[in-house]
């Protein structure tokens, strides 16, 4: 690994904790490549390596089955994403390995427990984005991307549900906000699955191509029942059903 | 004597959320009113209930409740989101708000956190870590502890770190008592000596068999709080499991600190494990007994 300028002893812990190659090349004394001055490099030759070594794997242990080892942790959020990993990866029977690619990405960076050192996004938004740039699973299955997708967008709507005053934030830039909640609107034709996050519901499920146009244009201009009705060559009363129902749902005031 | 909680959301002890409303495990009432005479005050852990910014008024249901339980009682609250130890910047106006608001709410009379690294880059440990034992470390702990200071409405007492087997190591070449007193006295804050804490150092720095050696060099003067949590030795390594079964070692470390801290107000039982019944577990009651003792005793003669 290459560290072309100095880093704060700080830095040098999350590294420690967080970067297996950045662990290895402490292990392997390899110092002129921990972006180390002198007296940091002399403070961190302190560091008992067998209990960096216990400690990094608990973190491991923690991000996959969470703190208390039964919830909370990437198993738990992707469930079906992790066992189809493992049937298309059995070198890595565990995930340990995926996991710690993950704890070394800057997705895994930007991630933020605790909000109190700078924003950042959750965790199930930050291994969703490190695992679309797994190219080996993306690509082993013409399936995979939905599925990850889908296991996304269910736990991230979930947590939306039940922190609507979130820390983090969301980046993704097909996931919006509407009234209190949140709303994405995937396709996978022939259908349109709606996730939402909605005045205490976590909504999923198909869509026509009607509910999606309304919930576009939800916060634009006025929405014109009549407009909507000739566009999408059905009546008045639909439409004004279909503004009845997203309404009940919390979608529109 | 006191008794310190953790309260975590969703376990067998702790908080739970039954018909829409958050209250504590009924095993924590039993407890209470089983013990209820042994103790003069007590503390609860924080523990983050959601992922939400953090709002003093969402965890009002269910500490409401807990004062409910055990109401005549003094109160003390234990913190785990000062990160005392951390170098980066840290944003702690909201950390502050949520606590002055929970010490007006609950008339809470201190505010006790360890000296340590919590999180990093907004990541949580498995353990809180030692800060650094560097001056750098020392500057930001001295620093981190008078902001703290200055905008708690109680006292802050500083704990003295842990430094468990398998998720604990430390960065730095000074000395952790030596640290501990010089942020002591830089900042003139009252602290905390956990037994576990102190005993988990000295196995670390191999004085496991002369665990009393070296102790004069903390700040004794200042200790206000004691904390006895259970602890274990497994294949000579320090294990701060916080399981309620104290050591003889931390009995007789109580004896010592009760000896030579003449400022002590207050020894707590921290993290006891009891049943469904509020009954301590058995393995848990010969030392606890012994620490009672011990406290009575002390309180006739201080």
């Amino acid at each position: 690994m290459e560290t072309n300028s100095l880093i704060p002893l700080d830095e040098a812990l999350y590294r420690l904790l967080y970067h297996r190659s950045y662990r290895e090349a402490f292990f392997n004394e390899n110092f002129s490549s921990l972006g180390l001055c002198e007296s940091d490099q002399r403070h961190l030759a302190t560091i008992d390596r067998e209990q960096l070594k216990k400690t990094a794997s608990r973190v491991v242990t923690q991000v996959l089955y969470g703190a208390d080892g039964q919830s909370g942790g990437i198993e738990g959020i992707f469930p079906r994403v992790l066992r189809k990993y493992r049937k298309t990866f059995p070198k890595d029977p565990n995930s340990i390995e995926l996991i710690e690619r993950f704890l070394e990405s800057n997705y895994y960076r930007d991630y933020r427990e605790h909000p109190y050192a700078g924003n950042g996004i959750c965790i199930e938004e930050a291994f969703f984005e490190f695992m679309n740039t797994e190219k080996p699973f993306i690509d082993a299955d013409a399936t995979n991307a939905f599925l990850l997708k889908d296991e996304f967008l269910v736990a991230l709507m979930r947590t939306l549900l039940y922190n609507p005053r979130a820390s983090f934030q969301v980046r993704q830039a097909d996931i919006f906000r509407i009234g209190e909640g949140y709303y994405s609107i995937q396709t996978m034709w022939p259908d349109m699955i709606l996730y939402a996050a909605v005045k205490g519901h976590f909504v999923r499920g198909p869509i026509t191509p009607l509910i999606a146009e309304i919930l576009r244009l939800a916060d634009g201009a006025k929405i014109q029942a009549r407009t909507l009705s000739v566009r999408f060559n059905t009546s008045i009363e639909t439409v004004q059903a279909a503004f009845d129902r997203l309404t009940h749902l919390g979608f529109l005031h | 004597m006191g008794v310190g909680l953790d309260m975590p959301w969703g376990g067998s002890t702790g908080f739970e959320q039954k018909e829409c409303r958050c209250a504590p495990t009924p095993n924590v009432a039993k407890f209470f009113k089983r013990y209820h005479s042994d103790f003069s005050y007590y503390f609860f852990s924080f523990q983050p209930k959601n992922k939400n910014h953090l709002r003093a008024e969402e965890y009002f249901e269910a500490y409401d409740a807990l004062v409910a339980v055990e109401p005549s009682s003094v109160r003390a609250f234990h913190h785990t989101r000062l990160n005392l130890g951390a170098l980066e910047p840290y944003r702690k106006d909201d950390i502050i708000e949520f606590t002055n608001e929970m010490i007006r709410r609950y008339d809470l009379k201190w505010i006790n956190e360890d000296l340590g690294i919590w999180s990093v880059r907004g990541h949580g440990m498995p353990y809180p870590l030692p800060p650094f034992l560097t001056g750098e470390g020392l500057r930001a702990s001295i620093r981190n502890t008078r902001e703290y200071q200055e905008c708690f409405e109680v006292p802050l007492l500083v704990e003295f770190p842990g430094f468990t087997e398998g998720s604990n190591f430390y960065i730095g070449e000074m000395d952790g008592f030596e640290f501990f007193r010089k942020l002591a006295e830089e900042t003139a804050s009252p602290v905390t000596l956990d037994t576990g804490h102190l005993l988990s150092y000295q196995w670390l720095k191999g004085r496991g068999d002369r665990y009393l050696d070296g102790l004069d060099a903390l700040p004794l003067s200042q200790c206000f709080e004691i904390h006895l949590s259970g602890c274990q030795i497994r294949d000579g390594r320090f294990l701060d499991l916080h399981h309620g079964v104290l050591l003889d070692e931390q009995v007789e470390l109580l004896d010592f600190l009760l000896t030579n801290c003449p400022n002590v107000k207050a020894i707590t039982y921290e993290d006891p494990k009891f049943s469904s019944q509020g009954d301590l577990i058995p393995k848990a009651v010969r030392n606890y007994e012994r620490v009672r003792e011990r406290v009575k005793k002390w309180k006739q003669t201080a």
